[in-house]
């Protein structure tokens, strides 16, 4: 018999996790029924959930189980699931079904009896601060277009105007780059021994970027920093001072002499201000140390 | 004495027997306008713009949408909308490949086979040399309403492409009977010597692994096209190609383009695709239907407001031909450039001999206009979509003055065009959060008599706002003006929903 997984490490991969009780076979939509194994079960709370599916306690829900996974009608159980369609219901996919013991609904929680949607930004930062190389927080003392004129111009789709000047092909989704320059106050996790650090983000405002981090001079909190791979960081521009550093070293002795990596933020949560203290802050916080390594 | 009979709704919808000269004869149609919002995502205040729309022309009652809606579990595949009740209703399925939304996507089914087709921006995005290259995907359901996430029929990389926008068809002779043809126009970066504008496309879409040519259909070069490139297919073969090609400009507010339409004769099977239609100015494929017009790219700085009620200009382009046997010849071509210090302005032509030679003056010109969107049924009646913006209008300014007015309009001769309007809603609001406010295009597509449409806009649960009506499946209350969250209580911000149309004859 397999053993059964853990909740804390059930609710890493559910993004909606509930109390409920099982209705009967069915599906509360006609477009789930073709899907098969589904039942429709009434939600009693609500333990983990994006922002969509707040108020859902009280609701009828069709869940999907897995091949195997059995229910009886009248059973209560958390459902750790994931949304599958949404239509007149919502009908979600179950990881799991466990019993409804405190134990379970505890783990899921982090302990603490709070906010669904809250639980689950939580359990995102922390997902998003354990694959980040560096956390910092600081200021950021001053936004630039970057020295590298590919890095913002675009090497494609350049040509000579009438003036002289480089033109660039016009494109929707041209992310507009610059580079904050940020003040280091605390190093929260990775290593980093430099007063200032590069962040580089798209300042366009296209769909394509407009979830990114747009920095502004005097802007302080904590910065979320994955060191860029060789496709992320940007080609020297021709006698660049430094340029050469931007790439990342290969050699102990060039990683030595080589200039700190420019950092790209482009998830939402790369950034989170102090001035609205969200998810990350509290992360900060709970540990109780400024170190999350 | 005797008596007048009744008047049935059906005896008011019934055309009349005489006309006034020049008047075109449309029956006035059933108007469905529906929120495309599911109840269950009540919640929801995204920006849900830019959409599109394929019916499946083998059962209309199938049809597939999408818009820049992400997943709502903020997590996993793309959605797309689905309805199996011809539009009344929709459901969010997540199947499309791409980490929970896309940065481009339009649909279209294949003619007969019910498969659906989408060409996507893919996220997240790839970077190559710390450049961002958006790659095209293009992709295929066999069964759109079904939980298994589309196959990537094409995944291309390198140094970027553009707006992808599928047409597809299922052949009916020949070498290509019963088999699917796909073309997928973008904005493709790789293409050398600037001749961006492609399509991508394939005879045996519905092959297990099927090949995609690429090919530019711009044969003039330069510094590249602007991204709106487009399709539009007969099914003897004809194939039309419209884009804009950049002639000039020394900044993004000063650019100007050539509209130029391609033709191809075999569903580009031939050695040489697209060269059917040649220019005569200059003798090259392409024929230049208005020159040198200024379209500006805007907006040019970073943070700087859009300039129309919100929304950026730069690139827009709609072209439809008449699926009638015999008449492919018949094609309609609308764009937006600016033809006075500020405005911007979507003009409307026509070519009755294949492209040859167009209507030399605009049949519509519409003042502060974008995202025009074209499709003839098999009347040949030919259906005109745009959303305007009205109220005094300053650039990178928007008041309550303003405001956004989606239309529909009909015409059986491109003369006289009758004028349903969908939507007015207002511009200032909500804010934008990011561009496109409404998007960078809308979708209207025919089967048999019938139009259906797709448009994105202000979602306050206002009746006025929608005078060819409007039912909504989000929870509201249209006399309080409010949206409200599942539990029927909560009040929820207005923000910009994709609604379907359908106009039936």
């Amino acid at each position: 018999m397999a053993a059964r997984s853990r909740p804390e490490d059930l609710a890493r991969k559910a993004r909606f996790v509930f109390q409920g009780r099982v209705k009967r076979p069915g599906a509360t939509m006609k477009e789930a029924l073709a899907a098969g194994r589904t039942v429709i079960v009434t939600v009693d709370e609500v333990l983990q959930a994006p922002e969509t599916l707040r108020h859902y306690a009280g609701k009828e829900v069709t869940v999907q189980l897995r091949p195997g996974q059995r229910v009886a009608p009248g059973q209560a159980a958390v459902f750790f699931t994931n949304p599958w369609l949404f239509g007149k219901s919502v009908a979600v996919q179950a990881l799991a079904v466990q019993p409804p013991v405190k134990k379970a609904r505890d783990a899921v929680r982090m302990g603490v009896e709070r906010d669904p949607v809250r639980t689950l930004d939580e359990r995102d930062a922390r997902a998003h601060v354990e694959s980040a190389d560096v956390v910092v927080s600081g200021r950021v003392k001053s936004v630039r277009v970057p020295d590298a004129p590919r890095a913002v111009r675009g090497a494609r789709g350049a040509r000579a105007t009438a003036a002289g000047a480089t033109l660039q092909r016009p494109s929707e989704h041209d992310p507009m780059w610059r580079e904050a320059v940020v003040e280091v106050e605390d190093v929260h996790k990775g290593s980093h021994t430099r007063k200032t650090i590069i962040v580089r983000f798209p300042a366009s405002r296209d769909v394509m970027w407009s979830e990114a981090p747009k920095l502004r001079p005097g802007q302080e909190g904590y910065f979320v920093l994955h060191t860029p791979t060789e496709a992320e960081t940007p080609p020297p521009a021709p006698g660049a001072k430094g340029a050469r550093a931007a790439r990342p070293a290969r050699t102990k002795a060039a990683k030595a002499a080589a200039k700190p990596p420019v950092y790209t933020v482009l998830h939402a949560g790369d950034f989170e201000s102090f001035t609205r203290p969200q998810a990350l802050q509290a992360l900060i916080r709970a540990s109780g140390t400024p170190d999350l390594s | 004495m005797p008596k007048t009979p009744p008047r049935t709704p059906s005896a008011r919808k019934r055309p009349r027997r005489r006309r006034a000269a020049g008047r075109p004869l449309l029956t006035p149609g059933t108007v469905t306008v529906v929120n495309m919002i599911p109840q269950s995502l009540s919640g929801e205040t995204n920006h849900d713009s830019e959409p599109n729309l394929a019916v499946n022309p083998a059962n209309p009652a199938q049809i597939a949408a999408s818009a820049f809606t992400p997943n709502p579990a903020g997590f996993g595949n793309a959605p797309i909308f689905v309805s199996t009740d011809g539009g009344n209703t929709w459901v969010l399925n997540a199947i499309v490949p791409s980490d929970r939304m896309t940065a481009d996507i339009s649909l279209g089914f294949g003619r007969t086979s019910g498969k659906l087709y989408a060409g996507i921006i893919r996220t997240p995005i790839e970077f190559v040399n710390g450049q961002a290259t958006p790659r095209l995907n293009i992709l295929r359901a066999n069964s759109f309403t079904g939980a298994t996430p589309m196959k990537v029929l094409k995944n291309r990389r390198g140094e970027g492409v553009d707006q992808p926008y599928v047409e597809a068809t299922t052949g009916t002779t020949g070498a290509t009977a019963g088999k699917d043809i796909v073309f997928v126009s973008d904005n493709d970066f790789n293409q050398p010597a600037g001749r961006t504008a492609t399509i991508d496309h394939s005879r045996k879409a519905g092959a297990t692994s099927p090949a995609f040519k690429t090919v530019s259909i711009d044969v003039r070069g330069g510094n590249g096209d602007a991204p709106s490139i487009r399709s539009a297919v007969h099914a003897d073969g004809t194939v039309y190609g419209g884009f804009l090609h950049m002639v000039g400009g020394t900044s993004w507010a000063t650019l100007r383009y050539d509209v130029v339409v391609v033709r191809d004769d075999a569903f580009a099977g031939g050695a040489g695709p697209f060269a059917a239609l040649l220019d005569p100015g200059d003798g090259q494929a392409g024929r230049r239907v208005a020159l040198n017009r200024l379209i500006p790219f805007l907006p040019d700085q970073q943070g700087d407001p859009g300039p129309l009620g919100q929304e950026r200009i730069g690139s827009h382009l709609a072209i439809a031909v008449d699926p009638r046997p015999g008449q492919s010849g018949t094609v309609y071509l609308a764009w937006a450039d600016r033809v006075g210090a500020t405005d911007y302005t979507v003009h409307l032509r026509s070519s009755t001999d294949r492209g040859v030679t167009w209507s030399p003056a605009d049949l519509l010109a519409i003042t502060n206009a974008v995202n025009p969107a074209l499709a003839i049924n098999s009347d040949g009646t030919v259906g005109f979509a745009y959303q305007q913006l009205t109220g005094a209008f300053t650039p990178g300014v928007v008041t309550a003055a303003n405001r956004w007015v989606t239309h529909f309009r009909r015409s059986s001769n491109g003369v006289s065009w009758n004028d349903l309007i969908l939507a007015t809603v207002p511009a200032n609001a909500p804010p934008a959060r990011g561009l496109p406010y409404l998007g960078d295009y809308i979708r209207v597509q025919a089967v048999g008599r019938d139009f259906y449409g797709i448009f994105s806009a202000n979602n306050t649960p206002n009746l006025a706002n929608f005078p060819s009506g409007v039912r909504f499946q989000r929870n509201h209350n249209f006399a309080l003006q409010r949206l409200l969250d599942i539990d029927g209580v909560t009040p929820v911000d207005i923000s910009i929903d994709p609604f379907f149309f359908r106009v039936t004859a």
